[in-house]
């Protein structure tokens, strides 16, 4: 069971980490 | 004296005290996070160095906004791997005298998203679940660093106001140390001490038992082996008639923990009854004490932003914001409880507040708080990320109960948790201009930095990540057996249970409406996930504003400049906060406390 939620715990640690990589990546939109 | 005057003197007392302290400190905590010379760096050196050393940091050097976000997020990871740890290896571990057994997986995890992301969302009950070593070395010192880490990130953003063609904004570990080490840590340990006088408990004894005058027969709620309720085929709680003369009472390290709770705006209780018990929260001082503590380093925090961008008018604007919509709203929830029940009245039963009793609704407060304490409490640990209660949320009347889920609803910024108060104002001023710009027809600026479509994009995502995650998962727990199975309260004030539950954890604010059982499976992961998002998710967002405005030049102040140190600024402030709050969750609001509001009406 405890490996379940570690994953989940690295899985949101991931997202948030990609969304980082996304916006870094987003231009200045002008 | 009259209650509604007992509000007025006891609103205007605290927030002139917190107003008083705030200069000062935020003047402080200016010259602190800025590195500039003062006292407390002068003696703190030794030991911020030998911080630094011991953990490889090296304090001269910054980085841009991605490595900042990215090493945020990898000390955050790492805090909530250790309090998950803590939780499920407790009964291993030292200092646990009443042999607590390990937590429940969902229950750890759930706890571990609550303490990182400043939430203190509590599904357990502190004093039959958690062990001293996990309440001091996981939860209290997530309480600091939390706080910590939101401080870092208000820091930041004022760096990219004031940095002009910067490539950096700081070095995260320096920003998180100096505000442990420099605030929050003296802080807390004054604090804890004035409590400590007030009452409140500090040791690591083992439980005691005190013998009753009269025996007392109840109703005990049976649990299985992790401690949760067990429930009868039809769903209603199993319980036992016990007869006892012994009551068993809680001891714990609990001042040093208040204490940090208070100030870092985290709200997680030591016990279950958080500062509704009177080992937590004993007396009308100590209760002062603790709502002004809350208050506190947000509010000090305007300081520092109109410190480190060279002209305090621009915080004076920010802070007139938040305390107007702070006063405005503490005033609703007290009318509303001072009003009581009509169907009380209706039914011929005194509810005036007379010179012996406060009259109002006085279900769910401690009598030694009352009414305007305890409406003053509810509507500061909500209008910051706290969450703290000193009094059950669920009971208040409708429109009572409104005020916190709206305060929550509004982003917490009146005035906000340490760093999320001010960081949360600064994106709704950057929509502000914006929108002002778009009235006007020209090129919006703040601060001197022209806002463009990047830092809008970013602005949006800040904005609508939170009700995002809070409407989607009060839809899912509607929708799901798993969620109205937690669900106490039948019709729309069940309905307000769920809503306040998501909106709580989408904005780490971790106050409980109460009336719902949410250590199951389903809510610990759901408000688990919740939590995360809308803790860090907003967080990316503002530090890639941060690093874009850094990067920017400075634009010459010119006569269409529109000036955000004035009253006009504030109303524009005050309008666009109301108006996305609004916008955001009046339909979901319409379901709950409105319409139980009217149903209330109709009925008398």
């Amino acid at each position: 069971m405890d490996i379940i939620y570690l994953l989940v715990i690295l899985g949101l640690f991931m997202a948030s980490v990609g969304l980082t990589l996304a916006i870094g990546r987003l231009g200045d939109g002008s | 004296m009259s209650a509604p005057l007992q509000f007025a003197l006891l609103g205007a007392l605290v927030l002139a005290f917190v107003i008083l302290c705030a200069r000062p400190l935020g003047i402080y905590m200016a010259d602190v996070m800025e590195g500039k010379p003062n006292f407390a760096l002068r003696w703190g050196a030794p030991l911020e160095r030998w911080i630094y050393r011991a953990c490889g940091i090296d304090a001269r050097s910054e980085t841009g906004w991605s490595t900042y976000t990215i090493g945020l997020l990898v000390f955050n990871l790492a805090g909530a791997m250790v309090v998950y740890a803590l939780q499920r290896l407790q009964q291993w571990l030292p200092l646990n005298p009443q042999h607590f057994s390990a937590v429940s997986a969902d229950s750890s995890f759930n706890t571990a998203m609550a303490f990182v992301t400043n939430t203190d969302w509590q599904g357990y009950s502190g004093e039959s679940t958690m062990g001293y070593l996990t309440q001091a070395a996981g939860l209290a010192v997530q309480n600091f660093l939390s706080a910590a880490t939101g401080m870092a990130v208000a820091i930041v953003l004022i760096r990219g106001f004031i940095r002009r063609s910067a490539a950096t904004i700081g070095n995260f570990w320096v920003d998180v140390t100096r505000s442990s080490l420099y605030v929050l840590l003296p802080l807390a340990a004054l604090l804890a001490v004035a409590l400590v006088g007030q009452g409140v408990i500090q040791n690591v004894h083992s439980y005691r038992d005190a013998t009753t005058i009269e025996k007392l027969t109840f109703d005990n709620p049976k649990t299985d082996s992790e401690g949760k309720p067990l429930l009868d085929d039809k769903g209603n709680p199993v319980t036992e008639s016990v007869t006892t003369q012994t009551q068993t009472l809680p001891m714990g390290p609990v001042a040093s923990q208040e204490a940090i709770k208070e100030l870092g705006t985290n709200g997680g209780g030591f016990f279950n009854a958080n500062s509704a018990h009177p080992f937590e929260n004993p007396t009308a001082l100590s209760n002062f004490m603790e709502i002004a503590a809350i208050l506190l380093i947000p509010l000090a925090l305007t300081y520092t932003f109109g410190v480190m961008v060279g002209d305090r008018r621009q915080g004076y604007a920010l802070m007139a914001a938040m305390l107007i919509l702070f006063a405005a709203l503490a005033a609703v929830a007290f009318v509303s409880e001072q009003g009581g029940n009509p169907l009380t009245a209706s039914a011929s039963v005194d509810a005036g507040a007379t010179a012996t009793q406060s009259g109002g609704n006085m279900e769910g407060k401690e009598t030694r708080f009352g009414i305007a304490a305890s409406a003053l409490f509810a509507s500061a640990t909500t209008g910051t990320s706290t969450g703290a209660v000193n009094s059950a949320h669920d009971s208040m009347m409708p429109m009572g109960g409104f005020v916190p889920l709206f305060l929550m609803q509004l982003g917490e910024l009146t005035p906000g948790g340490v760093g999320t108060g001010l960081y949360t104002m600064l994106i709704f001023a950057i929509l502000g201009v914006f929108i002002a710009g778009l009235m006007i027809g020209r090129t919006p600026e703040y601060l001197g930095k022209k806002i463009q479509a990047r830092e809008m994009k970013l602005a949006s995502i800040f904005i609508l990540t939170t009700p995002t995650v809070v409407l989607i998962g009060t839809a899912i727990a509607v929708m799901t057996e798993g969620g109205r199975a937690g669900v106490l309260n039948p019709g729309a004030h069940g309905f307000s249970e769920i809503l306040y539950a998501f909106t709580s954890a989408g904005n780490n604010n971790g106050s409980a409406f109460a009336g719902i059982s949410a250590n199951t499976v389903f809510y610990n992961v759901s408000l688990g996930i919740v939590m995360w998002i809308g803790r860090f998710w907003p967080i990316v967002a503002t530090l890639a504003i941060a690093g874009s405005l850094a990067s920017k030049k400075r634009v010459p102040v010119t006569e269409g400049t529109m000036p955000t140190h004035g009253a006009l600024f504030t109303c524009l402030l005050i309008g666009t906060i109301v108006l996305i709050g609004v916008l955001n969750y009046v339909p979901a609001l319409a379901l709950g406390p409105v319409v139980e509001h009217f149903m209330l009406s109709g009925a008398h």
